[in-house]
């Protein structure tokens, strides 16, 4: 095969490609191999390049050759972020304390991913056990925003978007637990979406906030994110949260297949598959006014630290909207200027207790001291950063004998009434729209010397993660630098084909 | 205010080593963040009937429940689940 020109690709297109001979699985990733070796060494987004790929890429070339009906995502090539495991390979949650731990076994959407023909090309870099907003606490160096690289990608999952908008990989999987997908994919102009709370498996992601993580996609568009979502959700035995739709059982292994891409049928229980009206999957106007659909704006929550020029750029997005044919509603969201106090109680309290278990005792780095004590002291004073430590630290306090009520509590306390917030807002609006995040992407260094300043960045984000709704960030625009905006659409829980269709709509305007 | 007492207790607590350099930024640090949270003071959620999520497409969510098995055998160990270490012992 010529050399052959496969930007732009879209997972349908890529798959038009393989299936009528236009392409081989091979092609694409030299393609992508080699756009990674010449691109990231400037970038950082890929901590570590598989060239097994190749192998991998080799394998379904023979497949397809013998006359195997081509899977899901047969040959599609994608960037793993750094805390999700791959057997075999180095997980080291772009920490120092991981840096030789390799994974024993594969995460659920790892498997899922393979069992669709998926190829994974490399892990991407991230804030330290995914704490920040910057992907500038990574031990192993910051990414840089493929649109500016005196900026940063956002983070923590940086290196999986700028992977996506610089065209290192097809599509990408990050971590959010309070917009470490949306963020990111906002500050590099990508799509990036966050499920329903319990709606992917979190078996094999390294974690932060057991009661905030998800795992979900990035893609340059939405249809591709929605894509890769299809293949990963679904309830798994191995994660006691994930979701089970009453009546249907678990299952490990998620059941699309190729027909069901092509016609973008969506897995529906075990039994049965059941197609969705066509109407529903294509941009439809006369259905959205029929249909009367309603965006809730909540505009009190959006008057802190919004920067003028992504005010500018969200009444725009809105006016696109109403011409699309939403009715633009305003909604009254009070608790939600707590939500950023609330989850910088909960997951520092729920980080210092899952990172208890990195002592260096079964793996990871191990700095000896003079006792067992001073093992522990030693080997986790050197091996986290500054954020882990100070999030540690933090986490410690809020769960403290005298201060659990005050800190802890009162923050669970607040999650819930948020979540009630939600719950009411939507018998009134279908969805709710704001920026994804209150200003573009800032310059490398500018936020690292003040927490605070750092964690502001989260404002519109966090909480969705502490109502455990799916949310979702699509490319809004560019400023006269070409930095981009992004704009956030969160819908109800389990709503994610409502989050799709409406970021699709958006899209195609 | 964090005291250099509290910052020592926490860094036990937490097993951590702290370096004396990094004692004041980061009881400086926690005392910003713990300001900026104790807004959570000000919230008012007096007891209100809850609402239930609305009826969506594939999810009847109501209450999260505990997911437990019964008591009983163990699961019998699996091949999947088992990976090959190292031999550290020579005898």
């Amino acid at each position: 095969m010529s050399a052959q020109n496969f930007s732009q690709l879209t997972i349908a297109r890529w798959l038009e490609l393989l299936t009528s001979g236009q392409a081989r699985a091979a092609d694409l990733i030299e393609y992508y191999l080699a756009r990674i070796a010449r691109l990231n060494p400037e970038l950082n987004a890929y901590l570590e390049v598989f060239e097994s790929a190749r192998v991998e890429a080799k394998a379904i070339d023979e497949r397809l050759a013998r006359g195997a009906a081509p899977r899901a995502l047969e040959g599609v090539p994608l960037a793993i972020k750094d805390n999700i495991l791959i057997r075999g390979r180095v997980a080291s949650a772009g920490s120092k304390m991981l840096e030789n731990y390799v994974a024993t076994y594969d995460a659920t959407v790892i498997e899922r991913l393979r069992v669709a023909g998926a190829i994974f090309l490399g892990r991407t870099n991230m804030d330290e056990f995914a704490m920040g907003s910057s992907t500038e606490n990574s031990a192993f160096g910051p990414t840089k925003n493929p649109l500016d690289a005196t900026r940063v990608a956002g983070g923590s999952s940086g290196g999986s978007a700028a992977a996506v908008a610089a065209d290192l990989a097809l599509v990408a999987l990050g971590s959010d637990t309070g917009g470490s997908v949306r963020q990111p994919a906002a500050f590099c102009g990508v799509v990036g979406m966050k499920p329903t709370y319990g709606a992917v498996s979190r078996y094999g992601l390294i974690a932060l906030a057991s009661s905030l993580d998800q795992i979900g996609p990035l893609a340059r568009s939405g249809e591709d994110a929605e894509i890769i979502f299809e293949v990963i959700q679904g309830c798994d035995e191995n994660d006691a949260t994930s979701l089970n739709v009453k009546g249907y059982p678990c299952h490990l292994m998620s059941r699309v297949t190729l027909d069901m891409v092509r016609e973008k049928v969506r897995p529906w229980g075990s039994q049965k598959v059941k197609p969705l009206k066509p109407e529903v999957l294509r941009f439809n106007l006369e259905r959205i006014k029929e249909k009367k659909m309603k965006l809730g704006i909540p505009r009190d929550f959006l008057k802190t630290g919004l920067e003028p020029v992504v005010a500018e750029n969200f009444a725009q997005s809105l006016e696109r909207l109403r011409v699309a044919g939403y009715e633009l509603v305003d909604v009254e969201l009070p608790m939600a200027k707590y939500a950023l106090a609330a989850y910088y109680v909960i997951m520092p309290a729920e980080a210092s207790s899952n990172l208890a278990r990195y002592d260096g005792v079964r793996y990871g780095q191990f700095v000896s001291g003079r006792d067992l004590i001073e093992d522990y002291h030693r080997t986790r004073g050197e091996g986290f950063g500054r954020e882990t430590r100070r999030r540690v630290m933090l986490g410690t306090y809020v769960l403290s004998a005298g201060y659990y009520d005050a800190y802890y509590s009162r923050a669970l306390a607040v999650k819930q009434a948020i979540t009630d917030e939600f719950n009411q807002v939507f018998k009134q609006v279908s969805a709710i729209v704001t920026p994804t995040t209150p200003t573009t992407a800032f310059k490398l260094g500018e936020r690292t010397e003040d927490p605070l300043q750092m964690y502001l960045a989260d404002l519109f984000t966090v909480p969705a993660n502490l109502a455990g709704l799916p949310a979702i960030s699509v490319p809004s625009g560019q400023d006269a630098a070409s930095v981009p905006f992004g704009l956030q659409i969160t819908a109800p829980a389990g709503a994610e084909a409502m989050l799709f269709e409406i970021s699709q709509n958006y899209a195609h305007l | 205010m964090i005291s250099q007492d509290e910052l020592t207790q926490l860094a036990a607590l937490a097993r951590l080593a702290l370096d004396e350099s990094e004692r004041a930024t980061l009881a400086h640090d926690l005392d910003l963040i713990l300001d900026y949270v104790d807004q959570l003071k000000q919230a008012d959620f007096s007891q209100k009937v809850r609402p239930f999520p609305p009826k969506v497409l594939r999810l009847n969510l109501k209450e999260s429940e505990n997911v437990l098995r019964e008591d009983g055998e163990p699961h019998p160990p699996v091949a999947s689940r088992q990976f090959k270490v190292k031999a550290v012992f020579n005898n």
